[in-house]
């Protein structure tokens, strides 16, 4: 179906659930095409296609809401799924918070979120991407074992509430992921790398398997470390995991039920000074990247954190309407979250922080996540290496680190002028102070 | 928050990892379960003939196509889910959907694809793609994939339950989750700030018709309810989390009782108030039964999955026969169990489900199998290949699987530890197979300090390395519980599993915790 016809079928069920008696109807729609492979031991395993169509329907009547979701676009299902979302919201508990759906807004569209080049690709391109990646990954280790994936998809959604909100989008994407395993004398060794984005002019899978497979062959001969309090540099692929997990923390409802480990801190510091945190859903091409949220409402750039204090919330409509704050376009899934997420630059390189760094721990991947309550880390390294002398000097297996979040992100004091690149963000190096280590030896 | 994400589709982030989530993290918003009010049973019933004819037409026209396996199944789901949210039921979700999936075997190349809806002209359009797709790859392959031969069977079941929970007005729902809501907040202290509890069913149907001549009908019932409480004392906020889910109809509610589901999830928030950080370092470890299930599904189940093992990416691959846990070690994953939530009939590729002892006093005797990996390996399929609806492929799957209990009291493994940690509830974990390096994160927990329960903990994840872990267990309690009905994440599918056994001590293990002990 096109845009225009989707949006049609939006609107007509929109009319049915309003005429129905609801105070505010909002339906969604969209139907998109998927295809990948899969690797199995280096070769290909399996060809997956799936076409998928559906529709959510979101109804509030005296604040109470009713929601049904059902799959296809058959419009006299749809009519029918909107008299049942009405039925639903009439025996929901009325909720005095909710003031009302968002009024249309202009907003413009985000550019290169569309490759029509991609609606055209099959799964025997999937395939040649996966094993070019294989073929890769052992032109640096040969007896490499390797998992896998390849895929592509695009899609069209449209979504139209009865205050008048009209809009509609299609989107694509393609990706492909390798996790090289090498075994040597009893030892295993492994990592992964991925590439993904919305165009076929940013996707550019030719490196991953070789970087996998290089850093796969690195972890072999994992030490168990003695625990320590000391400095942790987390590498791009991992960083993203402090940073997203602010983002994640400024999203307003959590904040309005008494439940966010940012509680009572807007307008107060949250992390060093040298943090300045992003989201921006309207970067053309980017990965999360969207002209409008979940509910219509256009994006626009927010700054969330700006020299360590939390400045700005993240709102869908109801959290927005309830604070009587402006509403931010990051409504998502019925929920709230954030876009594409991104630190303002330091001044020294990654490799300059490793260099200055004479004792510590280098993750690759791991998620320094405070629980979105507690605020508390306690995770697993999932990969990373000792660093001794300002150089990277062995990997380990078995540690974790713990540390309160607020004091984490206090502690970072080294954000990289470089990092890694993928459409819509780029992730640094960070270094952080004093993280309590624990290790097996 | 999921740690697994499904790679096939487009703009989601990709991972390796498997996990299991037995708990709430991340966001409240209770995601619209699947439903349809629209579908009454009886419309489902009558269209039955028809489906038969469709799944049957599909799977003849793909052998026709040159496949050698041909499996059409057939998922329909309809769910409700109720969101109670500090006293008010606000957002009542229905959801509802049906759809095909294909999967076919042609010159030894796999291809699968899926379409929603039941429709003969669009499954055969479904067949076209996965059978084109099958082909087009034949040439990336390294050797012919292959499934065992297994005979026909015809059957219908339907899990037993007292109450239709599709029979049970919304309302009913809402007063029950409202009166659990207000003894939980009774059990406070006047120090919850945010209440979650909420309650959802859902029937689903599977419909699996193969080459074999099979047709199987599995009908589930399932129900749960969940409490997640959150406290706050000053600077201090901490969550009680409580679940009830079971392969059963509307009467898991009517029977539940406060005690064991808000009351217990507003103690377990309160009590960690007060609770200190946990340590960091090298502990010997005691597991409460409650987390037991946990270390089990992580530390041993994800690696005994055969799909790992013909892969190269488990730990356990060439191991088989091997004494790779103590001797105190029974391990099994059993998906005949009545009522538990990881249980079925049969599995999404037709196999009945069954018991499989995985560890036996230490030693490693079998393997969790589908169709593929039972054929690459010689033995006969056991059951274990689960699809979590018609998008996606079946993939080897846990269902309940437990250490057996032992002799030991816990008060005996206790009193040997001068210093250690003694964790409780289950919470979340993940484990990277191919080098068997896992996490788990504890609801809460304990010091041990000479030989007893001294301060609280709160925060608390532990990480080991599967064999030096499972060989590490040094006393087993006999005690068991299974009270961990969570959803595991595969390759981006979740699935319904439950997960337990008694009290397990581990000689060290590293505590990921805050501060020093």
């Amino acid at each position: 179906m096109t845009q225009q016809e989707l949006l049609s079928i939006a609107e007509e069920a929109c009319s049915v659930a309003s005429n129905a008696g609801a105070d505010f109807a909002e339906v969604r729609v969209s139907e998109g095409r998927s295809t990948s492979v899969r690797l199995e031991r280096s070769a290909i395993d399996t060809t997956q296609i799936s076409f998928s169509s559906g529709a959510g329907i979101r109804v509030y009547i005296n604040g109470g809401l009713g929601s049904v979701s059902l799959d296809g676009l058959d419009l006299d299902r749809l009519k029918l799924a909107a008299q049942q979302a009405v039925d639903l919201a009439r025996l929901a508990t009325p909720d005095k918070d909710f003031v009302s759906l968002p009024e249309p807004q202009d907003g413009s569209s985000v550019p290169g979120l569309y490759d029509p080049g991609i609606e055209n690709l099959g799964v025997s391109d999937m395939a040649r991407i996966a094993l070019e990646c294989v073929d890769a990954a052992r032109s640096v280790a040969p007896e490499a074992i390797c998992t896998g994936s390849a895929g592509c998809g695009s899609g069209r959604s449209a979504i139209a509430n009865s205050l008048g909100v009209a809009r509609s989008s299609e989107s694509s994407s393609i990706s492909a992921w390798i996790e090289p395993i090498v075994k040597r004398n009893g030892d295993v060794g492994a990592f992964y790398d991925f590439d993904s984005a919305r165009l076929l002019a940013d996707f550019d899978h030719t490196g991953i398997g070789m970087s996998a497979a290089q850093t796969a062959v690195q972890f072999l001969g994992a030490r168990k470390i003695e625990s320590g309090v000391m400095p942790v540099i987390l590498g791009p692929l991992s960083s993203g995991s402090v940073f997203g997990a602010l983002a994640a923390g400024a999203e307003a409802e959590s904040h309005q039920r008494g439940r966010s480990w940012l509680l009572g801190k807007l307008g107060r510091k949250v992390a060093a000074d040298i943090l300045t945190v992003r989201d921006d859903a309207t970067i053309p091409a980017g990965l999360s990247s969207r002209s409008h949220d979940s509910e219509g409402v256009p994006t626009r750039p927010i700054t969330i954190v700006e020299n360590g204090v939390l400045i700005n919330f993240l709102h869908n409509s109801y959290t927005a309407h309830k604070a009587k704050a402006n509403l931010t376009g990051h409504a998502r899934g019925g929920g709230i979250g954030p876009t594409n997420v991104n630190v303002e630059l330091g001044e020294a390189s990654a490799a300059q922080i490793i260099r200055d760094t004479k004792r510590g721990l280098y993750i690759n991947m791991g998620r320094l996540s405070p629980d979105s309550t507690t605020g508390e880390v306690s995770a697993m390294v999932d990969f990373g290496f000792m660093i001794e002398n300002g150089e990277i000097a062995y990997p380990v297996a078995g540690v974790m680190a713990g540390i309160n979040g607020l004091e984490m992100m206090a502690n970072i004091d080294a954000i990289s002028s470089d990092g890694r690149v993928e459409p819509g963000s780029v992730s640094p190096t960070i270094r952080i102070q004093n993280i309590r280590i624990a290790g097996g030896k | 928050m999921h740690l697994v994400s499904r790679c096939e589709r487009p703009g989601i982030a990709v991972s390796p990892f498997v996990t299991l989530q037995g708990a709430y993290r991340g966001s409240v918003c209770v995601e619209s379960c699947r439903t349809d009010m629209l579908n009454s049973s009886g419309r489902v019933r009558e269209i039955l003939t028809d489906t038969k004819d469709i799944l049957q037409k599909i799977r003849d026209e793909g052998i026709n196509r040159g496949a050698s396996f041909v499996e059409v199944r057939l998922n329909e789901r309809e769910s409700t889910s109720i969101a109670l949210q500090d006293g008010q039921a606000d957002k009542l979700f229905q959801s509802s959907s049906t759809g095909l999936g294909v999967r076919v075997l042609v010159e030894g190349s796999w291809g699968f694809a899926s379409a929603n809806g039941l429709d003969l002209t669009q499954g055969l359009s479904v067949l076209d793609e996965a059978v084109a797709g099958a082909r087009a790859t034949r040439a990336g392959r390294a050797h012919e994939a292959c499934v065992a031969e297994v005979a026909a069977v015809q059957d219908s079941r339907r899990t037993p339950f007292e109450i239709d929970p599709r029979s049970v007005p919304l309302s009913r729902k809402m007063d029950k989750l409202q009166a659990l809501d207000s003894a939980g907040l009774a059990k406070g202290q006047g120090k919850l700030v945010n209440r979650v509890v909420s309650y959802g069913d859902g029937y689903q149907r599977e419909t699996v018709c193969n080459s074999f001549g099979s047709f199987i009908e599995s009908e589930y019932v399932r129900t749960s309810a969940t409490a997640t409480l959150f406290a706050q004392d000053g600077d201090v906020r901490q969550r009680g989390y409580t679940r009830k889910a079971a392969l059963a109809g509307y009467e898991l509610l009517d029977t539940l009782e406060p005690a064991d589901f808000s009351e217990e999830a507003a103690e377990k928030a309160v009590d960690l108030l007060s609770a200190r950080k946990a340590p960091s370092g090298k502990f010997p470890v005691i597991f409460h039964p409650s987390i037991t299930g946990l270390l089990t599904h992580e530390a041993l189940g994800h690696n005994a999955e055969a799909d790992h093992i013909v892969t190269g990416t488990s730990i356990l691959e060439g191991r088989q026969g091997d004494q790779v846990a103590s001797p105190l070690i029974t391990i099994v994953d059993d998906a005949t169990l009545p009522g538990l939530w990881g249980s079925y009939f049969y599995d999404s590729e037709g196999t009945q489900a069954q018991r499989r002892v995985l560890i036996e006093d230490g030693r490693l005797v079998g393997f969790m199998h589908n169709l593929e990996t039972a054929a690459k390996m010689g033995v006969a399929p056991n059951g274990s290949g689960r699809a979590q609806d018609y998008h996606y492929r079946p993939l080897v799957r846990m269902s309940n699987t437990f250490i057996l209990p032992g002799e030991t009291k816990l008060a005996d493994m206790l009193k040997d530890i001068d210093l250690g940690v003694y964790l409780t509830g289950g919470h979340w974990g993940y484990v990277f197979c191919e080098r068997g390096q896992f996490t788990c994160h504890a609801g809460g927990g304990w010091i041990i300090r000479n030989g007893e329960l001294a301060e609280p903990i709160r925060d608390v994840s532990v990480a080991g390395l599967t064999l030096e872990t499972l060989a590490n267990v040094d006393a087993i309690s006999d005690e068991f519980e299974m009270t961990m009905p969570g959803m595991c994440g595969k390759c981006g599918q979740g699935m319904p599993v439950n997960a337990g056994g008694p009290h397990v001590r581990v000689k060290e293990l590293v505590v990921g915790g805050q501060q020093s002990v």
